[in-house]
């Protein structure tokens, strides 16, 4: 899989006098599966880039293309039909849905209870570690076994991206160990973005992405060593 | 069950679906009972009041005066008129549970009986017809809300409050399409004078096949302050003027429903905008809002198509229990269902719906997934 950033600019309230640069002039590209950590300060547009790639928000001008499709030539409803078919998301807060179990919420991307389905979402939540809580209510989770069972609902499509914004800001040092250790693992079937601002969470990242004030100011690759 | 049938969602939302569920459903049944308890109080005010002038033009005499040979000969000569027989009308109780009310008791000639009961098609279901003075043979459903058998006196010399006149003795019970009763003949006294003299007291005219309402239009000119004319037009005027008040109470019926929709409203609408998190996450995982929509369109309708099953079904059971035996066992007619019972009751869901599903769609086209993210 491979992503293509082209100057890209995002402007916050275009029709307002105040104006917030998201992002500015942003140029970037990558490709394969790998883990690709992107990090800066609060503020400092990293959730901005990541929403731009997912699709979740439409760049002010430039472009983004994602294995040589260009946003800019999709609807609204052709870019949900790539996430739903190509993306997987973990956020910091776990959004699953509280009415229904840890199973069904899992396959709620592929909205299907077929037993093949079934069977691979218990299959997931095994290997996280958390097969035993498929019929539980996520209020009867503990925080760090909610973002599990959000990282199964994120692999359940087999994603070629997953998209993780700050998915460990919200738990203890332990779970945010695992769970950086699960999305590891995963960088052998995908590309994983992790947005964070926590840099030990990014050791074993083979990209990093510096980004200051909306625009990046150093691409790191594990391999090379760093670039402007 | 995929996770995000509108099935599931019921089975994991019992008390919300229920709570919902629950107004309408309650809505539809007092709306139900409401509108066949009018229904059943009009029919059978009808019943006993007007259904006979579906087959005969009365006219008689104001307070203690008589016919004159004008209107007696005006009415033999009329085209529309197949048979005039002399009749001596009286009025009995007739009490129906909302609407206190008469029915008609015809004195008649004993020669004249057998031909007015077979143009209302009323025959003998028990006991005999009146022979003898100050005998009685009355409807069944006038035996039914009076609580009268064969055997038993009625008349206000037996009860103050009955507007018939003197004490009959009841020896005949009589079923058919009209309420009809009738007394011993009235006229034993006048036997030998001519038919005119007997008309005088009163009279019935039966219209020829298919000229009821022609009939109806002739003789009403006849009709003066000592002189009553009673045809059906006459009679659907005076039930269109009692009308107007249900017309009020139908008014209070639909603001009760609006009132009640936007109760619901509010708080369906409350139930989805909790869920707004929900909702922008599945549009961030890539469900189209269209999908989310028809989604909540499914969850809205399925829940208030169910409520309008079930709240129609427990409507008509409750009037068959509570209309059958307030009416059935008093001598009226129940009404089970009746059209404007089931209109009613579809506009409450219906109503509901639109209502429901307005905002919601707006604020369903609104939800930004960024925005839901970094609310949380």
């Amino acid at each position: 899989m491979e992503f293509n950033i082209e100057k890209l600019n995002l402007i916050y309230d275009m029709d307002k006098a105040a104006q917030t640069i998201g992002l500015r002039d942003v140029n970037l590209a990558l490709s394969g599966n790998r883990l690709v950590g992107i990090l800066g300060p609060s503020g400092s547009g990293k959730s901005s880039l990541l929403y731009c790639m997912a699709g979740l928000r439409r760049q002010t001008s430039g472009n983004v293309s994602f294995e040589g499709h260009s946003y800019k030539d999709m609807s609204t409803a052709k870019l949900a039909a790539l996430r739903r078919s190509d993306f997987g998301f973990v956020f910091q807060r776990h959004f699953l849905v509280e009415y229904m179990t840890i199973l069904d919420n899992v396959l709620t991307p592929v909205n299907a209870s077929s037993k093949k389905m079934r069977d691979k979402a218990l299959n997931l939540l095994g290997r996280l570690g958390i097969e035993e809580l498929a019929n539980k209510k996520p209020h009867q989770l503990s925080g760090g076994q909610r973002q599990k069972a959000a990282i199964a609902r994120a692999l359940i499509n087999e994603p070629k991206v997953i998209f993780g914004d700050e998915p460990t800001a919200s738990l203890d040092h332990a779970s945010a160990r695992e769970v950086m250790k699960l999305l590891d693992e995963y960088k052998q079937n995908a590309m994983v973005l992790i947005v964070t601002h926590d840099e030990s969470i990014l050791d074993n990242a083979d990209t990093i992405i510096r980004i200051w004030d909306g625009a990046i100011s150093s691409v790191q690759n594990k391999e090379e060593g760093a670039t402007a | 069950m995929s996770p995000l049938s509108t099935l599931k969602f019921i089975k994991n939302n019992k008390r919300h679906t229920f709570s919902s569920a629950l107004a309408i459903v309650t809505a539809i049944v007092f709306l139900f009972i409401f509108e066949c308890f009018i229904e059943s109080m009009m029919q059978s005010a009808y019943y006993a009041t007007a259904s006979v002038l579906e087959r005969q033009i009365e006219i008689s005499p104001a307070g203690s005066k008589t016919l004159n040979e004008n209107i007696i000969s005006g009415v033999k000569s009329s085209a529309d008129i197949e048979k005039i027989i002399p009749a001596l009308t009286q009025e009995t109780a007739f009490n129906i549970f909302g609407a206190g009310g008469t029915t008609q008791v015809y004195g008649l000639r004993s020669s004249d009986v057998s031909y007015f009961l077979r143009q209302h098609g009323s025959k003998l279901k028990e006991g005999r017809l009146p022979i003898s003075k100050d005998e009685i043979a009355i409807d069944m459903h006038v035996s039914k809300n009076r609580k009268l058998k064969i055997g038993d006196s009625m008349g206000n010399k037996v009860d103050k409050l009955d507007s018939l006149a003197g004490k009959y003795t009841v020896v005949g019970i009589l079923e058919g399409i009209d309420c009809v009763s009738i007394t011993s003949d009235p006229f034993t006294d006048l036997k030998n004078v001519d038919e005119n003299t007997i008309l005088e007291n009163g009279l019935i005219a039966f219209p020829k096949p298919g000229r009821l309402e022609a009939a109806g239009n002739d003789l009403k000119q006849y009709s003066n302050e000592d002189v009553n004319v009673y045809t059906l037009s006459w009679m659907n005027s005076i039930f269109d003027d009692s009308v107007e008040s249900i017309k009020v109470m139908d008014t209070i019926a639909i603001i009760a429903i609006i009132v009640m929709a936007v109760c619901l409203v509010c708080s369906k609408y409350a139930q989805f905008y909790n869920r707004k998190a929900e909702f922008g996450i599945l549009y961030a995982m890539g469900f189209s809002r269209k999908s989310i929509m028809l989604r909540a369109l499914r969850e809205v309708m399925m829940v208030n198509l169910g409520s309008f099953i079930i709240g129609l079904s427990l409507g008509i059971l409750s009037c068959v229990f509570i209309i059958g035996d307030l009416y059935s066992k008093s001598g009226g007619l129940p009404v089970f269902i009746c059209e404007k019972a089931v209109v009613l009751s579809i506009i409450a869901p219906l109503f509901t719906t639109l209502f429901t599903l307005i905002p919601v769609f707006r604020m369903l086209s609104s939800v930004d997934p960024v925005t839901v993210i970094e609310a949380n």
